[in-house]
């Protein structure tokens, strides 16, 4: 059944479906970063994850983050103050704000993604050993805390 | 309540009031977990076991995660029902995927925090 | 200027009854409304099409439906300024066609019933009447407007998946008691707002105040209510 959307039903839509995707990335984000109690297993996938290809996946993360975030806001002000009246017109706001966010945010993104393009032998996650020593750091202090 | 909200719980104010609560601590927990862990990031944002565990050796970082973790999993999965609620109406398939959610979200819940524990 | 009127159609009583689309061409002329339109279809061309109208005026609800993809009232809608060629007529979204653009207005009006829409006060009368300060009755004149044409709840995308939701007509209705001062009957209404075919079904998505012809502050007054709630339990 078509209803011609304005900007509150379209606002809604994407906030749903910017909802439903960070739920997928959360779910993926938990189980690469649950490799951390093997340091060779972790640096292993996040030297996958950090090519430069994936790096560039990463701007659409951030872009979709920012605009659940940001109608987030826009929602707040509506339920806690009188939003209600300006909705419409505080939609766009936040979108040139998000905008300038995005672009702010995506440039360092960007920029790590060209070096990693340019200087993939400078990569550090081979260092297996460093980060073994640093487990055991980190294990000792918690056995620590334990007690 | 009717048949229609068996495997949802009934009421609708907490579950409301708290998407709000955990959703404004995550707008300021994401702002700091993208600048730390991206934007400000030395050796062009490469993220190795050692830079992490270097934070994470610090426990106010380990309890940051933490809760970051619990309203991150608890803001998702209350956003997940309030979809559910709206789309899926037949009572028997809304029991199995509510199931499913549950199990999700206490699996990633405890993966999670164990991972940040540095138990698992 | 000749617009073509592209209406939906749908008569129970034909065998194999199925919704489709008639198209008639209409002489329009300045001033003239969509429900003038259909006026003019129905007594000049088609005397089976059937729609609701009575005061022609935008004050007796009758007229609502969705015109070219957005519901309101046929008869405060001129069709010149809509600068278009062809313009779709259908029933209200989400509610039962008895036939062609006429719906069943049942559930609209149990779902009001629900939010029991009129003043609870056990007190004794005093000898005269109630009285506010202009400043408290400010809060109310808002939704006192509503005509009950049903355009906002039959634009809500909340209802269209929930026929249960009472709907943001009914709400609004509970807000205008609600935020009165003269009413004592919180408690009673509660049970209809407070669950999840009620406030907490909103999601702000505002095609209610996009569809209301009275550009009433609906979201608003149910946002006061969700807030009134909150504020009783937390
Ligand atoms: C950045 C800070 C965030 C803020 C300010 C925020 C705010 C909100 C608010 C206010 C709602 C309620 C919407 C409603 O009741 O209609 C909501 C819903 C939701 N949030 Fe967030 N949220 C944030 C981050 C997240 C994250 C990280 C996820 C995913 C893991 C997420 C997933 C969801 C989902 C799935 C919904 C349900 C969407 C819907 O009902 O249409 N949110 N969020
Ligand atoms: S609030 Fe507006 S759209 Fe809704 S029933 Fe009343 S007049 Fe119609
Ligand atoms: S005919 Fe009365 S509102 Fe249109």
């Amino acid at each position: 059944m078509f209803y011609r959307p304005k900007t509150g039903m379209l606002a809604w839509i994407l906030f749903r479906t910017t909802g439903i995707l960070l739920i997928i990335y959360l779910a993926m984000h938990i189980t690469v970063i649950s490799n951390l109690h093997n340091p060779g297993k972790f640096n292993e996938t996040m030297a996958f994850l950090g090519s430069w290809q994936f790096r560039l996946l990463e701007i659409g993360l951030y872009a979709v983050v920012i605009y659940h975030a940001l109608n987030g806001v826009r929602i707040l002000i509506i339920d806690f103050w009188k939003g209600a009246l300006f909705q419409a017109k505080m939609f766009w706001i936040l979108a040139a704000i998000g905008l300038v966010l995005f672009v702010a945010g995506a440039y360092p993104i960007f920029t790590h993604a060209m070096y990693w393009k340019h200087n993939p032998d400078k990569s550090n996650y081979h260092i297996i050993e460093e980060a073994s020593i640093a487990q055991e750091t980190f294990l000792a202090g918690w056995e620590v805390k334990d007690e | 309540m009717s048949d229609r909200d068996r495997g949802i719980r009934s009421g609708g104010a907490f579950s409301w009031f708290f998407q709000r609560i955990s959703g404004v601590f995550l707008l300021l927990a994401l702002l700091v977990h993208f600048w730390v862990l991206h934007f400000s990031a030395p050796d062009h944002g490469e993220i190795t076991f050692g830079s992490v565990m270097e934070r994470l050796n610090n426990p106010l970082w380990r309890a940051f995660d933490i809760l970051f973790v619990v309203t991150a999993v608890y803001h998702a999965m209350n956003g997940a029902l309030l979809i559910v609620q709206d789309y899926i109406r037949a009572t028997g398939l809304r029991m199995i995927v509510v199931a499913g959610l549950w199990i999700g979200a206490l699996y990633f819940l405890i993966v999670g925090s164990m991972t940040i524990l540095g138990l698992a | 200027m000749q617009v073509t009127f592209k209406i939906s159609r749908f008569d129970p009583q034909q065998e194999e009854a199925k919704q489709h689309y008639k198209s008639y061409t209409v002489q329009t002329s300045p001033g003239m409304t969509v429900l003038d339109a259909l006026n003019e279809i129905k007594w000049h061309q088609d005397g089976t099409l059937s729609y609701r109208k009575s005061c022609r005026s935008g004050i007796c609800g009758s007229c609502a439906m969705k015109i070219n993809g957005i519901n309101g009232l046929a008869c405060e809608t001129q069709i010149e300024p809509m600068k278009k060629k062809t313009i779709v007529l259908d029933p209200l979204p989400s509610f039962e066609v008895i036939k062609d653009l006429a719906v069943n207005m049942d559930p609209f009006f149990e779902h009001l019933a629900a939010v029991k829409p009129y003043l609870i006060n056990e007190e004794p009368p005093p000898d005269r009447e109630r009285l506010q300060s202009p400043e408290e009755f400010k809060r109310i004149s808002d939704p006192i407007a509503c005509i009950l044409c049903m355009s906002c709840t039959s634009s809500c995308p909340s209802f269209w998946t929930d026929p249960e939701y009472i709907g943001p007509a009914a709400l609004y209705k509970a807000y205008r008691y609600e935020f009165d001062t003269r009413d004592k009957g919180s408690e009673e209404r509660l049970e209809a707002l407070d669950n999840r075919h009620g406030l907490w079904r909103c999601h702000t998505i505002f095609n209610c105040m996009d569809a209301c012809p009275k550009n009433l502050k609906i979201t608003h007054g149910i946002s006061l209510l969700k807030r009134k709630v909150i504020a009783e339990k937390y």
